[in-house]
């Protein structure tokens, strides 16, 4: 199959936008930091409001932009439909319309693993259009997610012959000596697993905001308290690890592009993927360690599961992405610092969850700065390296354009601003400092300042790249490289 | 029977007597294709929403309710404009007037079908289509001019056939290209074409969903509880606002299988 131009300029749509909503999100934050580290007072109803979009909007961001990225890597391999996708993108990008006029102007600060009586009693501060529009608008992202997850499904089913073959279970089972034809690239099995996975949460989201819409229409007074919060929980683990091997996947194709070396679908690989189909959905209960009406089994199955299913992180991204560096020959262009970049902070990030999740540390650190100092590692460092890193090259590679020696530059500084911001969310939560307060005491402030000259380190770095990235972006478009056109 | 009733059937069967003729002149003609079919099935569905729009309860319940308006423009805006560009009934209402002499027939044709076409062309680049779209949208909801179309038929025919009219070439480029170089024959330009639309038609919806003050004071002259003008017209932004995802993403949707239907002739 050879790649299909109007896919890869889907592709390239996806991740610019997911790029640009980082942007604004990322805007947001520093805002959030100044008004903690007493440089800047935000009102706290306000501040709530785009915390709320800041988190929802991030997540839009990161999934957008590694569907992109998804999108070009599986184009010419699994056949696509671009209807199904730009649809799916029309309708993402409205539903983003709505979480950002709920929250901007609407003023819904209720976060996002809200309970009753939040959202629909809020004391006066948003009315119940703002929280429909907020529940609409997530209702159309689980539409989009959906349709992009059957497109990928059906192609790579279609592309492997079946999804047992597009899950590789006979090599599986069979202890790799078997296969039924030949196996999928590790891209095209992460792509399958994240689809099965994502179909299944999204219904469980559907349920959920269902269960919302009703109790908003006075259908339902209201629901199990403990029963809503496993369901958030679940569906919002499910979310945020999605995306991460969303990205998983795309760094599996960038690999062999920056090294040079073929990653093979080995036992290895198919057993962490599979694995990963299964397991995905039972670590959510260390969101819950420190509710006490939760049953203790389920505490005790989501801590050893949350401690497993980073074992085939470990082997495929980390060790495997390391192995693939190892005297590879690797120049040290952008795509590549930002792929470096990613295997530590997903390492570095890895380590925090990781502690987090056993619940004696998890006594001292839940619903402290320490979980957002773990999810941003993952995220900034982690998941949207390896999206930024798949959107550079693809941009440049298309555009003929040649980095800088300040792009290499403005590259380490991303890594070293988004490290700092997040030690210092790290330090933070080891001081027991809370996460969620909109004003901080005095003694805490000292890690929310020094984070703020990381965060504006991050910031000028991202300037750089974004200014670069734009100037090729023209030409990239048109598929103009080396002066012919794609 | 009533006055009201009598005035309801008569403006029925105004209303469908277009389709009875256009029905009539398809079927001399009559071709069992798919592209057929779907554009008499268009036409109809023009006509009763037309009706629905025009002659129904909902139009006499839009002169005091702004919800019930907003159902209104939501009909002039997207059904009855998508569908009218798939019927495209001129052509086969034209071919009707068979009867008429030739001098005639091409008179009118210099007169009214030619000149139409070529001001469509000429305001059809989706551009400008996209922005004469919003700017009709926008002036029609300044309270100002909301205000005097309400109180006047004449203006207030004005702001539906302006709208049906901008409408008309707003999704002009989707559903009956001309086959130039303004087409949007690529997923990409139809991607940006309808978020754009979405976008500026939500962002009205979401002021007036999310507003606490009470932007068309025309209401506030008939009988209403406290609290229920605001309630209104929130209801009415809502409906625009929460209504252009459904619109748009089934005009997407709807747009590439009429595009195929019309390649395939059928």
């Amino acid at each position: 199959m050879q790649k299909d131009p109007e896919l890869t300029k889907a592709a390239l749509a996806h991740i610019i936008t997911g790029f640009v909503m980082f942007l604004g999100m990322g805007l947001l934050g520093l805002a959030m930091r100044l008004d903690q580290a007493g440089f800047w007072s935000i009102d706290p109803v306000a501040f709530y409001a785009i915390m709320t979009l800041h988190g929802i909007g991030m997540i839009a961001a990161a999934l957008t932009a590694a569907l992109g990225g998804l999108i070009e890597v599986l184009n010419g391999e699994a056949p696509l439909s671009e209807r199904a996708i730009w649809t799916a993108y029309v309708i993402n990008f409205i539903s983003f319309g709505f979480l950002l006029f709920a929250t901007v102007a609407g003023g819904v600060g209720a976060g996002w693993t809200l309970l009753y009586p939040l959202p629909f009693h809020p004391v006066g501060e948003w009315t119940l259009t703002a929280v429909l529009a907020i529940y609409f608008g997530s209702f159309l992202l689980a539409v989009a997610y959906l349709i992009y997850c059957i497109s990928f499904l059906t192609g790579t089913v279609r592309a492997a012959g079946g999804i047992a073959n597009a899950l590789a279970l006979r090599y599986l089972f069979s202890g790799g000596r078997r296969s039924a034809g030949n196996l999928p690239t590790p891209h095209q099995l992460a792509a399958t697993v994240v689809s099965i996975d994502g179909i299944l949460t999204v219904f469980i989201g559907l349920a959920w905001l269902a269960s919302q819409f009703l109790q908003g229409a006075g259908v339902i007074k209201s629901m199990d308290a403990l029963l809503v919060k496993n369901v958030i929980m679940l569906f919002g683990h499910m979310i945020t690890n999605l995306s991460i091997y969303t990205a998983l996947g795309v760094l599996l194709a960038l690999l062999p592009m920056l090294t040079g070396r073929e990653i093979r679908t080995s036992w290895p690989i198919v057993f962490a993927f599979d694995f990963v189909l299964i397991v995905l959905f039972i670590p959510f209960g260390h969101h819950l360690y420190q509710d006490f009406a939760e049953p203790k089994t389920l505490l005790v199955v989501g801590q050893f599961a949350s401690l497993a299913s980073t074992v085939p992180v470990l082997l495929v991204a980390i060790l495997g992405g390391m192995a693939q560096f190892y005297r590879s020959g690797i120049t040290w262009s952008v795509p590549a610092i930002f792929v470096a970049l990613g295997l530590w902070g997903w390492t570095f990030g890895g380590i925090a969850g990781f502690m987090d999740a056993v619940i004696p540390i998890n006594q001292v650190t839940h619903n402290t700065l320490w979980v957002p100092g773990h999810f941003h590692s993952y995220y900034l460092l982690g998941v949207l390296a390896f999206t930024w890193a798949f959107m550079y090259r693809l941009i440049l590679d298309r555009s003929g354009g040649r980095e800088t020696l300040v792009s290499k530059a403005a590259a380490w500084s991303y890594g070293v601003g988004a490290a700092g911001m997040v030690l210092m969310f790290l330090l933070s939560g080891a001081l027991s400092v809370p996460r969620r307060f909109a004003k901080h005491l005095p003694e805490w402030q000292l890690p929310d300042r020094i984070s703020v000259g990381f965060v504006i380190l991050l910031a000028v770095a991202l300037l750089w790249l974004t200014g670069e990235m734009m100037f090729w972006l023209g030409r990239a478009w048109r598929g103009q490289e080396k002066g012919k056109q794609a | 029977m009533t006055t009201p009733l009598l005035w309801y059937l008569a403006a029925f069967a105004l209303a469908i007597s277009p389709l009875l003729i256009w029905a009539r002149a398809n079927a001399a003609t009559a071709q069992r294709s798919d592209l057929a079919l779907a554009r008499r099935a268009a036409f109809l569905v023009a006509c009763l929403n037309l009706a629905l729009a025009l002659f129904s309860p909902l139009s006499s319940l839009a002169d005091v309710s702004f919800a019930a308006h907003m159902v209104e423009h939501e009909l002039f805006l997207f059904v009855i404009p998508i569908a009218l560009l798939i019927a495209r009934p001129a052509g086969p209402l034209v071919r009707r007037l068979r009867w008429l002499p030739g001098s005639f027939r091409r008179g009118a044709a210099r007169l009214f079908y030619r000149p139409a076409k070529q001001t469509a062309a000429f305001l059809g680049h989706p551009a400008g289509a996209f922005v004469l779209f919003t700017l009709v949208l926008w002036i029609w909801h300044a309270p100002q001019l909301y205000g005097l179309a309400l109180d006047n038929e004449a203006i207030h025919a004005v702001e539906h056939l302006s709208m049906l009219g901008s409408a008309l070439l707003y999704w002009r480029p989707l559903f009956a290209p001309g086959g130039g170089r303004h087409d949007l024959d690529t997923g990409a330009k139809c991607a940006l074409y309808l978020t754009s639309g979405a976008f500026q038609g939500g962002f009205l919806g979401a002021i007036l969903a999310l507003s606490n003050h009470v932007f068309y004071s025309g209401y506030l002259t008939q009988p209403h509880a406290p609290g229920a003008i605001l309630a209104d017209q929130r209801l009415g932004g809502a409906i625009m606002w929460f209504s252009a995802p459904i619109f748009y993403t089934a005009a997407m949707s709807l747009s590439v299988t009429w595009t195929a239907l019309r390649r395939s002739g059928g």
